[in-house]
């Protein structure tokens, strides 16, 4: 029965066309015939579809009337009439337009789909990063007699894990390091809550040696610029052949003091000697990381420090790791430890971090330093991702504390 | 464990599906003719929006399911660099063994270094396991392999599960290389905390000094045991080094402290000491006696032995090139003999030791306490004492240079997470199991319940 009926409806088209002929004047139909087409689209609707050159109101005005006689008289009364003008999906055919559909339908469901894989991922993420992470490292000096360990802090900018980051305090004591060293933005510029970092400072001091470089947060914080080249030169005067580098340092600091005073030492292009078992330690902070200054204003302190032929285990901290990116020198100590990135916040599989200012675009396809260990002047270089917990963008890329043990071999 | 369970259940799901589904189609499958079958075969909708649509958000659920699940195993290859790895020996000679990797002793180390919580050594070592990475044959020579490199693999259990796997091999790595060096690697260093030597006697810090040399000078000995051709950057080597150091506890100790203290009768306690020293002699006095009588029972018990009984006893052996040869092996008399005379030089030590100290204790009882030779000998002990920190330090910065060109970085590890392309293989497998359910399921709508 559903095939007879079939062959009925692919007819009526036909016959609309022959009945309209015979119901207009042969100038009219010569005029409109080649310019539409009916379609049954079923036995109670009729499109017609008008492709001819002129506007469709005077084809509609010419020949409404006469087709819907047309169509009543072959269909039926009742039948509802379309006229439209054709366009390239209309005259699609019926399986085609059907799988159309359908694509749309899949297309919005992936879109969906995808939306709501992207929600929840940056819920999973935000949730998770609610805890930190240890990411232990395993390194070698011939300088070492026995295990060092090293912790280190970075770029928390005041977040807080459990109150006044009792949680993790607890795990920095019970991982028993033998120096911590915080590499700089552990306040932010913006909520500037120095108090943070007092805090931090006391309680990290109270467990083991700690040192403190300033990040970019804490300098602007401190000094109202960046210490960039060219403002350093424009507040001192100075140009290319008169800079002076202890200039530098003396401008005020009163966060210095405060921090000095929790028990936490700040080094800012200095260097610290500490004993540690039968080992002796040095450990040079990094006042200004920004590469456009940092040769500037800090090469005669770092030179000293970095050639000073000791047995000492080097120990070379940086907030900004551009530096390791940018110079080559021969020797930037036995370790070096960096943060600042926040390890490209986002993190892709494969491709790993997403953007960084600096770096654009996957910076590790560049030869940017974005996270984890790397080879600087042959010896490891450490880049923090940082403890910071705020940005609803830091996904794949958990809050870490480092811990890195140095051994004989 | 949860993610375990939500990755099982929905691989349950779809394989339940694919079962009930597969069920329909048999039961109803004759229900319709060939032509039919056919027909509903050819005329199914492949390319369905909502089966493809099901099928790719199963197969992302299942993914990150899975993904979870396959971060919690994580392997390790620990490579042996130093040159007796190839012998399957310990850089001191000792026989290797693989089974220290994963030794109580190393997983309670990684537990402790780690701070690692609720866990004990026996259930983090349930769930590690390590093998040599080539395995050799013992069906021929040509087959025989000592391996280098050794996998130790990780498989979080329930108990383990609130550790990160890839923190949990790294730990275990890193404590057995501080393991393995603390325990098969050179690590030679003296007294770090300087004595007080004006609570020691003079003697006794000679002797200090003495003790303290003779370890530096071993350490180099045997280090030159190990490469006496090992020249450092500076141009030295070991045994220019111990040459040195002898030349120094000769001269400098032996030579002028000792001399200076003994024939001054230099003293911080002049009673005490003499009485310290005349027990000594009482005790030496006492084993010299029991040397001498041993002396003369080893002579008696050699006058005592049959002519012929001493001769020359020849034992059929072979030399290093497989010849043969009769070799002189010893006899008892010959035993006694070497007794008689191991006697007699204690004997002779223990008298040495009776008139040095009788000696000491003349000078201490002639000394006057003079102020100006007790500050003498302090300043030549600081001296002294200096130049042997020194010399430490010269003998471990070779050591060092030695150990860094033969250890080479002594034991490698590189840790070994989940491959993208694993993941992506389960996926893509599971996405044509998901489709394939979910098709037959479409399928099997079609087949009419009766016939």
């Amino acid at each position: 029965m559903d095939n007879m009926k079939n062959i009925e409806t692919d007819n009526y088209p036909d016959k609309i066309k022959e009945l309209f002929k015979e119901l207009v004047s042969a100038e009219l139909y010569e005029k409109w015939a080649d310019s539409f087409e009916a379609e049954v689209t079923d036995e109670k609707k009729v499109t017609v579809y008008y492709s001819g050159e002129e506007d469709i109101k005077v084809f509609k005005k010419e020949c409404k009337e006469m087709l819907a006689f047309s169509v009543y008289s072959v269909m039926g009364a009742g039948v509802k009439i379309r006229i439209a003008k054709k366009s390239s999906y209309n005259s699609l055919s019926p399986n085609v337009k059907k799988n159309i559909k359908a694509f749309k339908f899949f297309a919005v469901g992936m879109v969906f789909v995808c939306i709501a894989t992207a929600v929840i991922v940056v819920l999973c993420s935000y949730i998770g990063n609610r805890s930190f992470r240890e990411t232990f490292y395993s390194t070698s000096s011939i300088k070492v007699d026995s295990p060092v360990r090293v912790i280190q802090l970075s770029d928390a900018h005041g977040a807080s894990y459990g109150k006044n980051n009792k949680k993790l305090l607890e795990r920095i004591k019970a991982l028993d390091p033998d120096i911590i060293i915080c590499t700089g933005d552990m306040v932010d510029s913006v909520t500037g809550d120095l108090e943070y970092a007092l805090y931090l400072g006391e309680a990290l001091s109270g467990i083991a040696p700690s040192y403190y470089v300033y990040g970019n947060n804490e300098v602007e914080g401190i000094y109202d610029f960046p210490l960039n080249e060219k403002e350093l030169d424009e507040k001192f005067g100075f140009s290319k052949d008169n800079r002076d580098e202890t200039a530098l340092l003396s401008l005020e600091d009163t966060f210095e003091e405060q921090l000095e005073a929790t028990g936490i030492k700040v080094l800012k292009n200095e260097k610290d000697t500490i004993k540690v078992k039968t080992m002796t330690i040095d450990v040079y902070g990094v006042l200004n990381s920004n590469p456009s200054s940092f040769w500037s204003y800090s090469e005669k302190a770092f030179m000293d420090y970095a050639y000073e032929d000791t047995d000492n285990l080097k120990i070379t901290a940086v907030h900004e790791p551009f530096i390791f990116e940018e110079f080559a020198p021969d020797f930037w100590g036995d370790l070096m430890l960096a943060g600042h990135t926040h390890g490209g916040v986002m993190r892709i599989p494969v491709l790993g971090p997403l953007f960084t200012k600096e770096g654009g675009l996957l910076p590790e396809r560049g030869g940017s330093f974005v996270y984890g260990r790397y080879d600087a002047a042959g010896k490891p270089l450490i880049v923090s991702s940082g403890l910071e917990n705020s940005s609803i963008f830091r996904i794949n890329n958990q809050p870490e504390l480092v811990i890195i043990d140095i051994n004989k071999f | 464990m949860i993610t375990d369970l939500l990755q099982k259940l929905i691989f349950l799901v779809v394989g339940l599906l694919f079962v009930v589904s597969a069920a329909i189609i048999v039961l109803r499958w004759k229900n319709i003719n060939k032509t039919e079958r056919t027909q509903i075969i050819k005329t199914a909708e492949y390319f369905n929006a909502w089966v493809i649509l099901i099928c790719f958000v199963t197969t992302l659920v299942y993914g990150i399911f899975n993904h979870y699940e396959m971060k919690k195993s994580v392997h390790a290859i620990v490579s042996l660099n130093y040159s007796e790895a190839s012998q399957a020996l310990n850089s001191n000679g000792t026989r290797y063994n693989m089974a220290e990797i994963i030794s109580d002793e190393v997983v309670e180390r990684a537990i402790e270094k780690g701070a690692l919580e609720n866990v004990t050594v026996k259930q983090l070592k349930n769930c590690l396991l390590v093998y040599p990475c080539v395995q050799g044959g013992v069906g021929d020579e040509s087959q025989y392999h000592i391996s280098t490199e050794f996998a130790v693999e990780y498989h979080a259990s329930k108990d383990t599960d609130h550790l990160d796997s890839e923190n949990v091999i790294k730990l275990i790595t890193a404590a057995y290389k501080e393991y393995y060096i603390e325990k098969y690697t050179d690590n030679f260093s003296l007294d770090p905390e300087k004595p007080d030597f004006s609570e020691m006697e003079y003697m006794d810090i000679v002797l200090y000094l003495d003790k303290e040399t003779q370890a530096i000078l071993n350490y180099l000995y045997g280090m030159a045991g190990k490469n006496n051709s090992f020249v450092t950057e500076n141009g030295s080597t070991f045994n220019s080094i111990a040459g040195k150091v002898y030349q120094f506890k000769e001269t400098q100790i032996n030579q002028n402290l000792r001399s200076l203290i003994l024939q001054n009768g230099i003293v911080r306690d002049k009673d005490g000491y003499v009485d310290r020293l005349s027990y000594q002699n009482k005790n030496v006095d006492f084993d010299r006696q029991k040397n001498q009588a041993s002396y003369d029972l080893c002579n008696q018990a050699i006058a005592m032995y049959s002519e012929e009984m001493t001769r020359v006893v020849l034992v059929p052996t072979w030399d290093k090139a497989g010849k043969y040869y009769m070799g002189r092996t010893k006899v008892g008399v010959d035993e006694l003999s070497v007794m008689a005379t191991d006697f007699s030089n204690y004997v002779a030590s223990n008298e040495k030791e009776i008139m040095d100290n009788n000696l000491i204790m003349d000078k201490i009882a002639s000394n006057e306490g003079t102020v100006s030779l007790s500050s003498a000998a302090d300043s030549l002990i600081e001296t002294i004492y200096e130049s042997i920190k020194g010399f430490e330090k010269e003998a471990i910065n070779a050591g060092r240079e030695y150990s860094r060109h033969k250890m080479n970085q002594c034991i490698a590890v590189s840790i070994y997470g989940i491959s993208l392309m694993s993941e992506l293989k389960t996926l893509v497998v599971f996405a044509a199991f998901a489709y394939l359910s979910l098709i037959l399921y479409h399928i099997s709508k079609k087949f009419p319940k009766k016939a």
